[in-house]
């Protein structure tokens, strides 16, 4: 256990976790975290959460349709993986299988709290994700973006975008998953999930575009 | 793994983005969680986040105990109401049963109780009617019992003078003077022996639980103080009252309940005892004025 607790010291700590943590902190030390945990390691927990919660809690708090359900499913998703523990299988690696928990436990709040909006996070959309882009930057002028500081019309352009495409934008950059994972953790084919990063990367490029 | 070098633009203006950690709380609580885990080994289960904003339950808690603090006061309120009239009773007889509480074995008797004597003595020229059902104490059943017969008027000449509650000490203590006769009184000096027989004469009338028949000797004793004229007695009577400190009140009764309780005996119909605790008021409140919708019991009463 010295091993993983020397390279996750490496990683700078609970404050300094980079958005892009696999760089420093390699995937299977999160499955050593996550197995010496269900060994009884208490610490090792403790790393993982440290190493993950940043980036878990920043993407629900963009892709939650409400703001008062983020803490509450980022609390599940970990005492899922505490309660989890004992049937963790190191298959896929720890993000994918954290992230998934997160995902899952927020359709299962949205489908039980405002089934209404559960069509946008399903593999429901059938609108050309294209033609909404360029409807959505017509609705949204650069002159009316001008105005605005750049981080904040991102931010506005990430949340109309529609859940699909945010949710895949998210997994890429804020948990860094690639395609492939992306994919099987969405439960779609690979070139959806690749369709939709690149639709949602265009809205986004002509927002920031727009601004500067 | 990103699609291409161009989105590197776009991925460093959504990390300066600005991306909220979990409040610290929560972090403590889901590390406790997972420790308590590893070490009970039990299961953990959800927990809230954050404290929710639910004010049922203490908006339900502070209704209940405005409820429960409401009908508290009512009900002593209420109950405040019931016990009035006993109070009034209680008042009533206060003039007696003060004198009642001395030992039995006391050798000589108070001054006061020489008056009561006299009191008592005066007051028996009319004889009033026997009621043997009735013994002579001053408790406050028997008090309550009194309140609810209709009270035998006295002599129409001393009814304006004689302070009602002073009639009824003096009601109670007539079958007592029945056991002095006024003759033996008046013919013997002030003794000791004639003091320790007074004061023994006078004991069965003052204690409260004492039987009236054993009070009461024989009835040709009374026929000397019968033989008054009332003409006689009532300036006796009157003047002996006259000098007689005002009777004891509650000590807690003050000037607004003893009001509220006028009121609730003129809405009962009880004017008579209203004028006479108007009066007794005035007596012990002088210098509290009685209400504007009062001040007719204590002007009807100055009327001869």
């Amino acid at each position: 256990m010295e091993g993983y607790h020397s390279s996750m010291d490496s990683a700078g700590g609970e404050s300094g976790i980079p958005l892009h943590s696999p760089a420093m902190q390699p995937a299977h030390d999160d499955t050593a975290l996550m197995l010496a945990y269900a060994g009884g390691e208490a610490v090792a927990f403790e790393r993982l959460y440290a190493l993950h919660k940043a980036g878990l809690y920043g993407f629900l708090h963009r892709q939650s349709p409400r703001t008062a359900w983020v803490d509450d499913v980022f609390q599940e998703t970990w005492l899922a993986v505490v309660n989890a523990r004992h049937d963790y299988r190191p298959t896929a690696s720890f993000r994918t299988w954290l992230f998934g928990i997160a995902r899952n436990k927020l359709i299962d709040r949205i489908r039980l709290k405002e089934p209404a909006l559960l069509g946008d996070f399903l593999n429901e959309d059938d609108e050309d994700p294209l033609a909404r882009v360029a409807a959505d930057s017509r609705q949204e002028p650069a002159s009316r973006l001008a105005g605005k500081q750049a981080g904040q019309a991102l931010d506005t352009a990430l949340r109309a975008l529609p859940a699909v495409q945010r949710e895949v934008f998210l997994l890429r950059e804020q948990a860094d998953m690639s395609l492939e994972d992306i994919a099987a953790l969405t439960g779609v084919p690979m070139e959806t999930a690749k369709s939709r990063l690149r639709y949602a990367v265009a809205k986004l490029k002509a927002t920031l575009a727009g601004v500067s | 793994m990103k699609p291409d070098d161009d989105d590197k633009a776009l991925s460093q203006a959504y990390a300066a983005l600005e991306h909220p950690l979990p409040p610290p709380t929560l972090d403590s609580a889901i590390l406790a969680a997972a420790r308590s885990a590893v070490q009970d080994g039990a299961k953990v289960i959800p927990f809230p986040a954050r404290p929710r904003r639910n004010w049922g339950v203490p908006l339900g808690l502070a209704a209940t105990v405005m409820l429960a603090l409401g009908i508290s006061l009512q009900l002593r309120d209420s109950e405040e109401t019931r016990l009035d009239e006993p109070m009034l009773a209680a008042e009533m007889s206060a003039p007696i049963a003060a004198p009642a509480a001395p030992p039995a074995d006391a050798a000589v008797g108070s001054k006061d109780e020489m008056k009561l004597e006299s009191a008592s003595t005066v007051a028996a020229a009319p004889p009033p009617p026997p009621q043997p059902e009735e013994p002579v104490t001053s408790s406050a059943p028997a008090a309550r019992q009194r309140l609810a017969q209709p009270r035998q008027a006295p002599p129409a000449e001393m009814r304006p003078a004689m302070e009602p509650g002073l009639m009824e000490s003096a009601e109670q203590a007539a079958p007592a003077a029945l056991a002095a006769p006024e003759p033996i009184r008046e013919a013997e000096s002030v003794t000791g022996d004639a003091m320790a027989r007074q004061e023994k004469r006078s004991q069965p009338a003052l204690a409260p639980a004492a039987p009236a028949p054993q009070a009461m000797p024989a009835p040709a004793a009374a026929k000397p103080a019968a033989g008054r004229s009332q003409e006689q007695t009532a300036p006796a009577l009157r003047k002996m009252l006259e000098s007689m400190p005002p009777p004891a009140t509650k000590p807690d009764a003050t000037p607004e309940r003893w009001i509220t309780s006028i009121r609730q005996l003129l809405e009962v119909g009880k004017e008579e005892e209203a004028r006479r605790q108007a009066r007794l008021l005035q007596q012990r409140w002088p210098d509290h004025p009685l209400p504007r919708e009062l001040r007719y019991l204590l002007e009807d009463a100055a009327q001869p």
